[in-house]
């Protein structure tokens, strides 16, 4: 951050600084005690943290102008990946416990705070927002520089959009062990956290829009149509489900003003878009970047590429009453929800199809490379829990399948087998060229990290199928007298091999990660003053 | 809203904006004068050297 700001820009980040160490003072003030307060003391200590280390280098040299504006701006990408890094094994570390919790219930602590309801959401907000999202936001500063040819629009905004967001993931977390909760699923945070995350989100859409209109390509790039609608759309969702009205302005507690059954509709209206614009279309642009730049090869079809944005973008939004079947929500609603998922698998084929096909002719390379090889399970598992998802979504199959772990089974074959591991193959291949080397520190310990994370996905996927097809099956057993055969009870104790498959699968993948974080520690550690031949060069920025 | 109404407006103004959406994507990727384009946006992301592969798929 130092090296990268002007003098200018350094007094500007100390007055927002100082406007959030000020925030944070008047909400803990004025909430006086329980989760708002202890939120607003964590704003504090972190605005009046940032003032010092920038008051620290105030006066230090600014960097030469010409200088800085011949680089890309590739600080916020860094500490992205490391916050990604050091969430990823919070939330994956926290998910391995929770599910050994499921196994060993009675090892649970005697606290509120680490209860399993509260421990819960940790892991979900841990491994979507602060894994996901600051990959996420990593990779699209990085992408949107090198497919624009020009470096972000300001200095400043994109470590708002950074610092901004974490503080919000913090928020969350410590909120959810203090029992602060509004009860949506991945919307648990309270209001004023929301009202934050709606002003860091809209100064990164501003940013992002503001660094398209200098590019230097006459052409948008795919994969930044594909951020775009990630972050366009989830501000939308966001706004929409978290409308609500705080019990009181000066405490946490707030009462959501949908009612009912629209209540529901609107949460997995939100829920579903959730993996679809944040699991999936962010993630999309990430491998249309990263595939082809490191198989060497172009995208196989690009208009397939654009052919199937539009359709995941119009169909997604429509697939989110399926989570509702045989619920109070009117039938052909639900009927809406089924037809448009099923719908939703031929754009979703077609992408992870365009990928799978890019890399036919060049097999030899997913063979040998590692990290091209994360990219090629993640296409795979693409294909695999869309196709999934899509037969889920049918009524019948959705009787069988939902409230059992069937479920937990399809979201992790997304999560580990398609997000992470194109997080992965991103990290992998951005890091070394990041930080000035030619490849990873240790080069070996990548093929231990592939190994044990697609060996960790399959035992996780493979417990959950049939843990959940167990629990479906006993649900709906009837004996010769028309009772049903299995009590409850029954159906839980039936778990009891599948959850330990379950944890020892999660620990395998949460190994990995802890190599993937200490590989990375190690590589930064060893910087080179590399330039990579590669990178495209910046087109010649006008003067300011 | 009345669900009537609702259906009346899907069946409607929903299918021609979507289907008409829908033709407009496709006319507009899949126009033949915009091959080149297409191929050039592809490429872009690549570095410019011969050594890169071949053509392929169906866009070549």
């Amino acid at each position: 951050m130092r090296v990268s700001l002007t003098t200018n820009e350094r007094q500007v980040a100390i007055g927002l600084s100082f406007a959030l160490a000020l925030m944070g003072l008047i909400m803990a003030a004025a909430a006086r005690h329980g989760p708002m307060s202890v939120h607003g003391i964590m704003a504090m200590a972190l605005g009046l943290g940032l003032v010092f280390r920038l008051g620290g280098v105030l006066y230090e040299d600014p960097p030469a102008s010409p200088d800085r504006d011949g680089h890309y701006d590739d600080g916020p990408t860094r500490a992205g990946i490391t916050m990604a890094l050091i969430w990823g094994l919070i939330g994956m570390g926290v998910g391995v416990w929770v599910a050994a919790l499921l196994y060993w219930p009675e090892a649970t602590p005697p606290w509120a705070a680490t209860s399993f309801g509260r421990l819960r959401p940790v892991h979900t907000t841990g491994v979507i927002f602060g894994f996901g999202g600051n990959a996420l936001i990593a990779t699209s500063f990085y992408v949107l520089q090198r497919t624009s040819r020009t470096r972000l629009a300001d200095a400043l905004s994109p470590w708002v959009v950074l610092i901004g967001f974490n503080l919000f993931c913090a928020w969350a977390v410590t909120g959810y062990l203090m029992g602060e909760t509004q009860s949506k699923e991945y919307a648990e945070a309270e209001w004023y956290a929301d009202l934050w995350l709606v002003l860091v989100w809209i100064v990164y859409f501003v940013l992002y829009i503001r660094t398209l209109a200098r590019r230097a390509e006459p052409h948008i790039y795919v994969a930044n149509w594909y951020y775009m609608a990630f972050i366009l759309v989830v501000a939308m969702l966001h706004i929409v489900n978290n409308l609500a009205l705080p019990v009181s302005l000066l405490g946490a507690k707030s009462f959501t003003i949908w009612s009912g059954v629209q209540d529901a509709m609107i949460q997995w209206w939100y829920g579903h878009n959730a993996v679809a614009f944040f699991l999936t279309s962010g993630f999309l642009g990430m491998l249309y970047y990263f595939l082809p730049v490191r198989s060497g090869r172009p995208i196989w079809s690009y208009r397939l590429s654009i052919l199937s944005f539009w359709g995941i973008t119009f169909f997604y939004i429509w697939v989110g009453s399926h989570h509702l079947h045989y619920t109070a929500l009117p039938y052909w609603v639900q009927t809406l929800g089924m037809t448009f998922s099923v719908m939703l698998l031929v754009p979703s084929w077609a992408s992870a199809g365009n990928a799978l096909a890019t890399l036919n002719g060049a097999w030899h390379k997913v063979r040998d490379d590692a990290t091209l090889r994360f990219m090629f399970v993640a296409a795979v598992f693409y294909g695999l829990s869309t196709f999934e998802g899509s037969f889920l979504a049918i009524r019948p199959v959705n009787s069988l399948s939902h409230y059992t772990d069937w479920t937990i089974g399809h979201v992790h074959s997304g999560t580990l087998g398609w997000v992470a591991m194109i997080i992965f193959g991103a990290i992998y291949s951005l890091v070394p060229l990041l930080y000035g080397r030619e490849t990873m520190a240790w080069p070996r310990a990548v093929e231990w990290h592939f190994w044990l994370a697609v060996s960790g996905t399959l035992i996780y996927v493979v417990s959950m199928w049939n843990a959940g097809i167990t629990q479906g099956l006993m649900w709906r057993t009837y004996n010769p007298d028309g009772a049903l055969a299995y009590s409850f009870l029954d159906s839980v104790r039936a778990m009891a091999p599948f959850y330990l498959l379950r944890t020892i699968g999660g620990a395998l993948f949460l190994t990995g990660v802890v190599i993937c974080t200490l590989n990375c520690r190690a590589t930064m550690r060893s910087a080179g003053q590399r330039q990579d031949a590669r990178d495209r060069p910046l087109a010649p920025q006008p003067a300011e | 809203m009345s669900h009537e109404l609702l259906v009346y407006l899907a069946k409607t103004f929903g299918l021609i904006w979507m289907m008409g959406f829908f033709l407009i994507v496709v006319v507009r990727t899949y126009a033949p004068s915009r091959r080149a384009a297409m191929d050039r946006a592809a490429r872009s992301i690549l570095p410019d050297n011969p050594e890169t592969e071949d053509r392929h798929g169906p866009d070549a």
